[in-house]
């Protein structure tokens, strides 16, 4: 069989090379947005940074999961660390990653929350893209009747609203009362899932309200040049040396997605986003900061930022992912702590 | 807070990972010492363990990392961020502190490490309560103190007197790594029990060395001929060996009639070896005549060793003391002859007296146990070829025992050392190793010896030694104590030497000059 992909690999080699696209960009336009000051280290701020992981295991019949996510603090002296995590089982039905992924970021959210609230950080960093957070599709909400999210965007929405704390996922204290009130024998996914999202919801907004800095290490946003390129690949092949990008203003497209709580928040926000290379030939990173961010300012950040990166990257998200990720061999772990027994269907391979 | 809890004083970690009853793993945050004890309590059971190896490690600061400065970088957040992870080697329950039986069941995973405390070491390394209240610190009813744990200063470590003499012991070291403190110390100790030391000083160490109340008997290196036994006899002329069966033959019947009290004993051998070439009947001429030249030049050949007028040696062997034989102005050879005459007459005499004590006859032999220590013993009893000390040493490792009669091997050169002898000796003193070779030599020959241990021999200091044997209760890591006599083995401080004699040079030039010009002036 291996032999075959072997032979095609070879057969096709022209083709998928040719297929791997040339940066056609003109250097000097991609030298009009690239600022290439120096970046000085600035020592003197507190830096935060959070990072989640989830992983699962599937039985035939349930799945297993573990979710963790850990909030750092630096403040030139002493690292400080809140972190969450759970382990649960969901019944084997669809859409287990999106809840999954959800959940991750309900933790990843209150942790930040319980951090910033607690060490108040002047920049506090976030793994990824915030404004993905907000426009993905994070739950299949056509599967879910109009009339229950309505029910539950009613009813208990406000339960949520009353009792919201960072220290615990409120959801989870209405899981059994939502799945009764809102069960259908046509539905085969939990309506758990659409509270929990609004609690996503809620949590965020609480966070973008702190002006966190979102960092992706890849992108695909085309903000800047008109490419099938994303911008990321054309900063990372046409310039070397350290330095940002020309900030830019985005905002969320409204036509796309129209969130179903915080309108007014929602609707109006407006994200600056820049690119930044913190060392020479060092990765070149993406950097999204909720509302309108100056040059200047930008350049005060990535001082603070350089402060406490290795390699180009900031060291706090770095050691944040090492400490929550969640490897195969840890849920196999939790797996033979829970003594689960049940077989995964793949035995037979 | 509770004693168990990580960051108590005496906590060092926990146990994790799978556990076998004689071996378990452990993490901590405290950094412990390699040859450190700890106590694990586990299934009711109260156990001893030693942390043989150590591991340090960073989460942050892993292989991957190809930039200096990232580290910097890392430091400065972190700080020393570190883990520590070990093996303990189990070594047995205290709660019988005389058996300290290994547990039946491996320690359970999270199961509290502590370090262990100065009395229980202290009742583990020999030393009991009566000495504390005789204030007799260094020894016990039947021990000899021969150091400290290296991990615990405070703790004493005693070595069990019976156990060292009828197991017998190695003492192994590189050159300059404490061997002839250490074999002082030991015999200080055991002087102390009024022992019997039959030491045989190849570097003339040990002669003005001052051990316990001065209580030496220098013993010179001679042997009576009269006191050879015929083989030994035999063995020393050369006769016998390469199928010289008839050389042999007639220098028996020469042995069978002469006079052995004679002062010309040996000229009255060939002398009647010699008178068989008188008859002219006699077939075997040349042989008669190679035998004859063979006695008088043994007699020529080891005429600083062979006297006429010396006394049987084993009655010059005193208990209670240390009996130097100096050999420090003899030959390989000369001191094969003497080595391997003294052990035989030694376990001949031990053997003769147990037999005439069994049978209840009035007691013949030597009357009482004897320790017998053999420095630069690779020498006497070598991997590669025979010596008559190698036969006697193997002798003494085999039967010694049951005839009260111990045997020291004192080396720096292990792995030239007869592997025989090497491997019946129960006890181990093993001082820095530093070549592979040689550590593994001494690993095969001993089963105590783990992989872990061994591994510290070469970073050991001066003085530092793995203990290993019956001696002990367990294998031990020990300082062992500075000798306070004097001894003459340590290196010379060349460049005083140097100096001194220059000065020396200087006067007697000053002097003649001084001598010269006086004589001019008189002229």
């Amino acid at each position: 069989m291996l032999s075959e992909l072997y032979e095609a690999t070879l057969r096709n080699k022209e083709q998928i090379i040719q297929g791997i696209e040339e940066v056609k960009t003109d250097a000097k336009e991609v030298h009009n947005y690239w600022n290439n000051d120096s970046i000085d280290e600035d020592p003197h701020a507190i830096i935060g940074a959070e990072d989640g992981s989830m992983n699962k295991k599937e039985f035939k019949g349930s799945v297993l999961y573990a979710v963790d996510a850990e909030a750092l603090t630096f403040d030139g002296k002493t690292l400080n660390s809140t972190s969450a995590g759970d382990v649960g089982i969901f019944p084997r039905q669809s859409f287990i990653e999106n809840r999954l992924r959800l959940y991750m970021s309900l933790y990843e959210f209150k942790v930040s929350l319980k951090s910033i609230e607690k060490f108040n950080p002047d920049i506090f960093l976030m793994d990824g893209s915030l404004i993905s957070e907000l426009v993905r599709s994070l739950i299949p909400a056509s599967y879910i009747p109009p009339t229950h999210r309505i029910k539950i965007e009613e009813e208990y929405l406000p339960k949520i609203k009353s009792i919201y704390s960072t220290g615990e996922i409120s959801v989870k204290r209405f899981k059994d009362e939502v799945k009764v009130n809102t069960e259908s024998g046509d539905i085969k996914i939990d309506p758990n899932i659409y509270l929990e999202y609004l609690e996503y919801l809620l949590s965020i907004k609480q966070l973008l309200i702190h002006h966190p800095v979102g960092i992706s290490k890849t992108s695909t946003g085309a903000e800047y040049f008109e490419s099938d390129l994303p911008d990321i690949i054309i900063f990372e092949k046409l310039t070397r040396s350290e330095g940002y990008s020309k900030p830019k203003l985005v905002s969320i497209d409204r036509a796309l997605r129209r969130l179903p709580i915080s309108h007014k928040f929602f609707d109006g926000l407006e994200f600056t986003i820049f690119y930044a290379r913190l060392e020479d030939n060092a990765t070149v990173l993406k950097f999204e900061i909720p509302g309108k961010i100056e040059e200047k300012e930008i350049k005060q950040i990535l001082s603070k930022l350089k402060a406490i990166s290795t390699g180009g990257y900031p060291y706090l998200l770095k050691k944040a992912h090492n400490d929550v990720v969640i490897k195969n061999k840890d849920i196999n772990k939790i797996s033979r702590m829970l003594g689960i027994i049940e077989k995964t269907g793949r035995e037979i391979l | 807070m509770s004693s168990d809890v990580i960051g108590s004083s005496d906590v060092i970690g926990r146990c994790l990972g799978e556990a076998t009853p004689t071996s378990v793993g452990f993490i901590s945050k405290k950094m412990p010492s390699v040859g450190e004890f700890v106590i694990l309590e586990y299934e009711g059971q109260k156990v001893l363990g030693m942390i043989e190896n150590l591991m340090r490690g960073s989460t942050s600061i892993g292989e991957d990392i190809y930039d200096p400065t990232i580290i910097d970088r890392i430091k400065q957040i972190e700080g020393d961020d570190y883990y520590i992870t070990g093996n303990i080697k189990i070594l047995g329950d205290i709660r019988d502190i005389n058996n300290l039986k290994i547990p039946r069941v491996p320690a359970l995973p999270g199961t509290t490490v502590k370090k262990a405390g100065s009395d229980i070491l202290r009742a583990v390394f020999g030393e009991n309560s009566e000495s504390k209240q005789e204030n007799k610190d260094d020894m016990t009813d039947s021990c000899i103190r021969v150091g400290h744990l290296i991990t615990q200063p405070d703790v004493p470590v005693f070595a069990n007197v019976c156990k060292m003499v009828t197991k017998h012991l190695a003492i192994l070291s590189i050159t300059g790594g404490g061997k002839s403190n250490t074999v002082a110390v030991i015999i200080d100790g055991l002087l102390k029990y009024k022992s019997a030391i039959v030491l045989f000083d190849i570097h003339s160490e040990y002669s003005e060395a001052g051990f316990g109340e001065g209580r030496i008997n220098r013993i010179p290196a001679k042997i009576n001929p009269i006191y050879l036994r015929f083989s030994e006899l035999s063995n020393l002329a050369n006769i016998g060996s390469k199928g010289a069966y008839v050389q042999e033959e007639y220098l028996k019947k020469a042995w069978d009639k002469v006079d052995r009290t004679q002062t010309n004993y040996l000229e009255e051998l060939g002398d009647k070896m010699e008178a068989h070439l008188e008859d002219s009947t006699v077939k075997d001429r040349e042989s008669i005549l190679r035998a004859v030249n063979k006695i008088r030049h043994m007699g020529r050949r080891y005429g600083s060793v062979l006297d006429m007028n010396a006394p049987d040696i084993i009655s010059t062997i005193k208990v209670g003391s240390v009996n130097i034989i100096d050999l420090g102005a003899l030959d390989e050879q000369a001191i094969d002859v003497i080595v391997s005459h003294t052990l035989q007459k030694i376990l001949a005499g031990r053997k003769r007296h147990i037999k005439s004590t069994r049978k209840g006859d009035i007691t013949e032999g030597l009357q009482f146990p004897v320790f017998t220590i053999l420095e630069e013993a690779h020498l006497l009893a070598p991997k590669d070829r025979d010596t008559d000390s190698k036969y006697q040493i193997t002798r003494i490792a085999k039967e010694g025992r049951k005839f009260g009669v111990g045997l020291c091997l004192v080396s720096q050169r292990p792995k030239s050392l007869d592997p025989n002898s090497l491997s019946q000796t129960n006890n181990k003193i093993i001082l820095r190793l530093v070549e592979p070779s040689d550590i593994n030599y001494v690993q095969e020959a001993s089963e105590q010896l783990s992989g872990d241990l061994k591994s510290q021999l070469p970073s050991l200091g001066v003085g530092e030694a793995i203990i290993l044997g019956l001696m002990t209760k367990i294998p031990v890591l020990v300082k062992i104590d500075e000798f306070k006599g004097k001894i003459s083995g340590s290196d010379p401080d060349v460049v005083k030497e140097w100096n001194e004699a220059y000065e020396t040079q200087q006067e007697n030039l000053h002097e003649e000059k001084e001598n010269l010009k006086s004589s001019q002036g008189g002229w």
